[in-house]
């Protein structure tokens, strides 16, 4: 498949289903091939339910931006530069890190930058509504906040079982699940009309645009959208 | 000039190296320097000056370069191979689901394959696979460093080439040729106290450590086709063949070679190409090595040099009695980083030939603590290559580095230092 233009790319991702999105999630966990293939479908549904369920009790709550919910909860928010995360070595979006007495959400300045840049250059920036780039990384964060103060949330509970060197049977919690929940929770909270992933393309197209392609590409492989077929 | 000036001078070049050292200065330069100029100090004139440094140091040490460049052939094999990183990502997948499992495999298998590894560049090629695979399941860069140069540092104490190192850096015949009996079987049992240490300091630290939660484009993770389980027994191949059956080195490693060959044998493997350029890297990889080595060899036989006056002014601080060495060691262990008065491969090499010639202390009980301790600091040292190219990786700074790593490196040598005590004191 190839992508000639954000534009491009854009229109063809914003046409896949969300499943597909969870499935890309779901498939760079390290224990991936070890899921039968029946057991992929129940294990993405349930972990997505898990992330509108817990963004339903919030509305519920009264809702409201993830910024102002992150201030509610005791949790600073900071836009901060690349070198603030705690792992620097990669392109980080956002962070939420748990102490013993802080707790703290991180978003990358530079790629919240990017991303607003990308939506404003597009013809269909419609289609993102009112995009703040800011609210959907911080957003996603504040589930996993949910998650750390919850020990008995589905994602934290959750047993897979797998076979190993087909005699050692076991049980796992996929660590993917709990951002398949977190995407799940955002786009429900925020009644995103696009997959909160899709900021990663509009982030990385201008200066990592060799990951955005990629990105792109295995979401279509998975999908099996075509040129044809789109 | 007398003893005392010379004393302060060797003083004044012991506490600038160290300086010149923590702030970063080149490692195989100083070495050399030092060594030249602790060579003047002890009286040399300029053709034993040439003798020392350049003609004896090729035909004293001759078998020890090739020892370590047979040893970084044989690590080239098991890496182009792909046997280490099948190694490493099978065994990332029996922890799976949680962190602290993992990063104690990790230590476990990164101890395993630096049995028979050595240097930057086998570091490098295991580093990349399993660096990523920590720090994508939320792990600290500190604590991926730690597992990491830990694991390196402790199988260190085992490693033929490493052992061969060492051995250069003492007078001819204070370490045998052959690795046998004291060494054997203390140092087995203080690796495997090592990475037990280790594992349990890792974890330790994992509960402290903040829990994170990340967004981030990490790079694809690819997962290759593996090798072979009768593959992963390769790394073990040296060390049965000199332990059980008394094998030399050279052969050890060539057997190596060839169970890799044969049991990582594919239709269309060019062998002959495969082992010949696998040669030609561990040249080139271990060639940094080579002459860092040579350098602090350059050193070292300048501090046996000095020793006399070393004596003079210091024999009332050398420790006289095992236990008084033990727990010196014990205590002073953290004395390893920026290579201090503690490390082999550092200033403490003019401190273990002290104690070596004043002949108080039993040469093998000098010689077992200094290889222990060589091993911590091969762990934990910032300005060591390995874990220079580690932190490098993970970005992590030199002092976020060492409050994860030198509280378990000092209690790893100081149990080790005590291990020693008990079973050869």
């Amino acid at each position: 498949m190839n992508f000639n233009s954000l534009e491009e790319t854009v229109r063809i991702c914003l046409s896949v289903d969300d499943y597909y999105w969870e499935l890309m999630t779901l498939s760079q966990d390290l224990m991936f091939r070890f899921f039968e293939e029946d057991q992929i479908p129940e294990i993405i549904r349930q972990s997505a339910l898990c992330g509108v369920q817990e963004a339903e009790r919030v509305l519920k709550e009264g809702g409201g931006k993830p910024t102002e919910l992150a201030k509610e909860y005791g949790i600073d928010v900071e836009l901060c530069s690349p070198d603030k995360f705690r792992n620097p070595k990669v392109v980080n979006y956002a962070q939420f890190s748990k102490g013993k007495t802080e707790r703290k959400i991180l978003v990358s300045s530079v790629m919240s930058h990017e991303m607003k840049r990308a939506v404003e250059s597009l013809e269909c920036r419609e289609r993102f509504g009112d995009f703040d780039p800011v609210e959907v990384l911080t957003g996603h964060e504040l589930f996993h906040h949910i998650q750390e103060s919850k020990p008995d949330l589905l994602v934290n509970t959750m047993k897979v079982p797998i076979t190993q060197l087909k005699v050692i049977r076991r049980k796992i919690t996929p660590l993917q699940i709990s951002e398949i929940a977190a995407f799940a929770f955002v786009k429900r909270l925020l009644d995103l009309p696009y997959y909160p992933r899709m900021v990663e393309i509009l982030g990385l197209w201008k200066r990592q645009n060799t990951m955005a392609l990629k990105l792109a590409s295995k979401l279509c492989a998975l999908s099996g959208i075509t040129r044809e077929a789109e | 000039m007398s003893t005392t000036v010379i004393g302060i001078l060797l003083l004044i070049t012991y506490i600038g190296m160290i300086v010149y050292l923590v702030k970063g200065g080149n490692a195989t330069i100083t070495m050399l320097v030092m060594g030249i100029i602790w060579y003047l100090l002890s009286g040399d004139n300029f053709n034993e000056l040439i003798d020392h440094v350049i003609t004896g140091i090729v035909s004293k040490y001759a078998l020890n370069v090739v020892t370590i460049m047979f040893g970084a052939w044989f690590a080239q094999i098991i890496i182009q191979r792909k046997i280490a990183t099948s190694i490493i990502r099978s065994a990332v997948e029996l922890g799976g689901d949680r962190p602290a499992v993992v990063s104690v495999i990790m230590v476990w298998v990164i101890g395993f394959l630096f049995l028979s590894l050595y240097s930057v560049g086998p570091t490098i090629a295991v580093g990349v696979v399993a660096l990523p695979i920590m720090l994508s399941m939320g792990i600290a860069p500190a604590i991926a460093s730690t597992v990491m140069a830990l694991g390196v540092g402790v199988a260190y104490l085992v490693n033929f080439s490493q052992y061969t190192a060492i051995r250069g850096l003492f007078p001819e015949g204070t370490i045998p040729e052959q690795i046998t009996s004291p060494f054997v079987p203390y140092a087995y049992i203080v690796v495997v106290v090592g990475l037990i240490i280790t594992s349990i300091g890792v974890v330790i630290a994992l509960k402290r450590s903040q829990k994170t939660h990340s967004w981030c484009a990490a790079a694809e993770i690819e997962d290759e086709e593996r090798v072979k389980w009768y593959a992963y027994l390769t790394p073990l191949v040296p060390v049965v063949m000199v332990l059980a059956f008394k094998w030399d080195i050279f052969p050890s490693f060539l057997l190596g070679i060839a169970y890799a060959m044969i049991t990582t044998w594919k239709k269309g493997t060019k062998g002959f190409n495969v082992v010949i350029k696998a040669f030609s890297d561990g040249m080139a990889d271990s060639g940094a090595m080579i002459i860092y080595l040579l350098c602090t060899y350059v050193f070292s036989g300048a501090a046996t040099e000095v020793v006399p006056i070393v004596q003079e002014i210091l024999g009332w601080a050398l420790p006289t009695t095992t236990l008084q060495m033990a727990i010196l060691f014990a205590v002073i262990c953290p004395l390893v980083i920026y290579r201090g008065p503690a490390a082999v491969f550092g200033a403490g090499i003019a401190v273990y030939t002290s104690l070596l010639a004043a002949g108080q202390i039993p040469a093998t009980f000098v010689v077992l603590i200094a290889l222990t301790i060589s091993s911590v600091h091969s762990s934990i040292d910032p300005t060591q290559s390995v874990v220079v190219w580690i932190n490098s990786y993970t970005k992590v700074k030199s002092k976020d580095f060492l409050k994860v790593a030198l509280p378990i490196g000092w209690v790893y040598g100081a149990v080790g230092v005590l291990i020693c005590y008990l079973m050869h004191g």
